[in-house]
């Protein structure tokens, strides 16, 4: 197997707050490990909150990170001068959640989407004009949204200048962070199609977050599942879908509606209780003030699947936890 | 049936809309026209005028007549040319200190907004240490140090004003600094100055447009206050506030003489408020 694009160790981001005297910490990735392929599309789910849009603003650079290392192309991006880092930077861009307030009212399509080239410095204005055009066609805008502004066109078009924008700085991975969850639904397979057009026609690698499984598995080559800031359970699109071992990802997958008639009805597992607070989560297995299957064990110790991806995967299912 | 009922509904809201459009044309369409006015009488009068402002042209005193339409005042000077002429270094005064507050303030307060943390605390902790003080005692004490020419007084009263702007454009920059396309042109390496120019001020230009007719207005009382007190613009080149102060102790016998520069006061500080009104509720129609 080649190296991968992206490595990530033992990631880590606190949030300090204050509520009145005490000072507090919010735990919103802890300890997160991952590889990301070359090519592939790695799509990263979990409920709102669980830190999974952390974890995509900190590939870009959007937050500092508590602890752990990003390696692109072998490259550890944390020990790198300032510059040098903001350069390589470049080559992972990010597409946000909502298109409605990730594009300055007060821009021309054309101003957006070469925003990034003109802050490069090193580019000239007829390359600059050369590629942003050359970018509007790919995502299949037409040449005279050039002119317009952002309030002149729907949410999936608008959607589509922000992948533009992504796009034009020619990346290697694209992090989207629910880039169709503020869609109108009938939108949101165009713009999931587009980034599958763009993938194989660019050979980017992607990071989708999103928190809909099912659109999850529609885009992904493998899926990491997150709960409370750690992945509790990482393998192939197909063996999370269809052998899921987390009793947190079983729960999640029997969620999913069947939308054939007559279909055998899955079962439906219904998590009591709400997520802890990732101030204070839980001891051991964060999971286990809602497991079905929790003991004690899963208090005193934390099932983890790191070491695993550290010693080279023997399989490409992993689960974190102690009776999977 | 039905379909009136809608079509009614439906009419409703845009006529409404269409009063308060009205509404607000009216607020600015008759401040501009005041202001201008005054902005051309300023200009036009002098020049028309036989008399200039330090000429004594009859007796002192006298009342409004043909020859002196406002009256003279005290020394025998023309008050209507002295009132309209005042208006420019008056309004010299106040319009140089808004835009030197309105620069200092905005950067002040972006660079406040823009940075957080620490930077924000002792850029505002400085600010508020300004505004302790009475602002009139501060700018008295001020020009009694630097002398009461007319550069200082803009750089005293433009000093003062500096916190309201830093305030309004820190408290903008701050909601904008959490919009997705802040953050966009971060992930796209445009740097920190290059990203407050093209997507922060762009944005907060409406409030501080707002903020800026209510300074002129404030600047151009405080500047009046000062004149009255003696500390402006030192004669003979004719103030409002001057005027007022110089005829106090005859305003029993010769009421225009303060009639005058007072209405001219206040009509200016309407005009402001007026233009500041209509704008405030065309670009920020929740604000009432």
């Amino acid at each position: 197997m080649t190296d991968p694009i992206l490595q990530v160790r033992g990631l880590t981001k606190h949030f300090p707050v204050r509520s009145g005297r005490h000072r507090m910490v919010i735990q919103a990735v802890d300890n997160v490990t991952l590889d990301i392929q070359q090519g592939e599309t790695l799509g990263l789910v979990g409920e709102s909150g669980c830190g999974k849009s952390t974890i995509a603003q900190l590939l870009v650079g959007l937050h500092e990170a508590t602890a752990g290392q990003v390696t692109f192309n072998g490259e550890a991006l944390q020990s790198m001068p300032r510059k040098e880092r903001k350069r390589v930077r470049r080559q992972l861009q990010y597409v946000f959640q909502d298109p409605n307030d990730s594009l300055d009212p007060r821009m021309k399509v054309r101003d957006i989407i070469a925003e990034g080239l003109w802050a490069d410095g090193s580019i000239g204005r007829k390359e600059i004009i050369k590629r942003v055009e050359e970018v509007l066609d790919r995502v299949g805008l037409p040449r005279d949204a050039l002119g317009r502004f952002p309030h002149e066109f729907s949410g999936g078009q608008r959607q589509r200048i922000g992948i533009a924008r992504a796009l034009v700085m020619r990346p290697q991975i694209i992090v989207a962070d629910e880039p169709i969850s503020a869609l109108d639904v009938s939108v949101q397979a165009q713009i999931l199609n587009l980034l599958g057009d763009l993938k194989r026609e660019l050979g980017l690698t992607y990071v989708f977050v999103a928190h809909n499984l099912a659109a999850v598995a529609y885009v992904s080559d493998r899926i990491a599942v997150m709960y409370l800031g750690r992945i509790v359970e990482i393998g192939t699109t197909r063996e999370i879908m269809s052998s899921a071992r987390h009793p947190y990802t079983k729960a999640l997958l029997s969620a999913i509606p069947e939308p054939e008639i007559g279909a055998e009805r899955r079962e439906r597992i219904t998590l009591s209780g709400d997520v802890p607070s990732p101030v204070n989560p839980p001891s051991g297995c964060r999971f286990r003030t809602r497991c079905p299957i929790a003991t004690e064990l899963c208090a005193n110790e934390a099932p983890s699947l790191a070491g695993e991806i550290e010693s080279g995967p023997a399989t490409t299912h992993l689960v974190a936890c102690h009776f999977a | 049936m039905a379909e009136t009922h809608q079509a009614s509904a439906r009419h409703e809201p845009s006529q409404k809309r269409g009063l308060s459009l009205l509404r607000q044309n009216l607020l600015i369409q008759s401040g501009a026209l005041l202001l201008v006015l005054i902005f051309v009488g300023s200009i036009v009068v002098p020049i028309l005028s036989p008399y200039a402002a330090t000429d004594m042209v009859g007796m002192s005193l006298s009342p409004p007549s043909a020859e002196t339409p406002f009256g003279t005042d005290l020394l025998g000077r023309d008050v209507m040319t002295r009132t309209f002429e005042a208006t420019r270094s008056s309004m010299l005064v106040a319009l140089g200190a808004t835009f030197l507050s309105i620069a200092v303030g905005t950067i002040w307060g972006t660079v406040a907004g823009f940075r957080g943390g620490r930077t924000d605390a002792w850029l505002m902790r400085l600010l508020d240490v300004l505004q302790a003080f009475p602002p009139l005692l501060l700018a008295i004490a001020l020009v009694a140090v630097l002398g009461s020419s007319t550069g200082n007084l803009i750089l005293t009263m433009g000093g003062l004003f500096v916190p309201q702007f830093a305030r309004v454009a820190r408290a903008s920059t701050m909601s904008l600094r959490q919009r997705q396309f802040v953050r966009a042109a971060e992930v796209l390496g445009v740097p920190a100055w290059r990203n407050v120019l093209t997507h922060i001020l762009p944005n907060i230009s409406t409030p501080l447009i707002i903020e800026t007719t209510s300074t002129i207005t404030a600047s151009l009382l405080t500047e009046s206050a000062l004149s009255f007190l003696g500390m402006g613009i030192q004669p003979p080149t004719p103030t409002w506030g001057a005027m007022i102060a110089e005829s106090t102790s005859v305003m029993t016998n010769a009421p225009w003489l303060v009639l005058a520069p007072g209405a001219a006061i206040m009509l200016v500080v309407l005009g402001f408020l007026l233009l500041g009104d209509g704008l405030r509720d065309k670009f920020d129609p929740k604000a009432k």
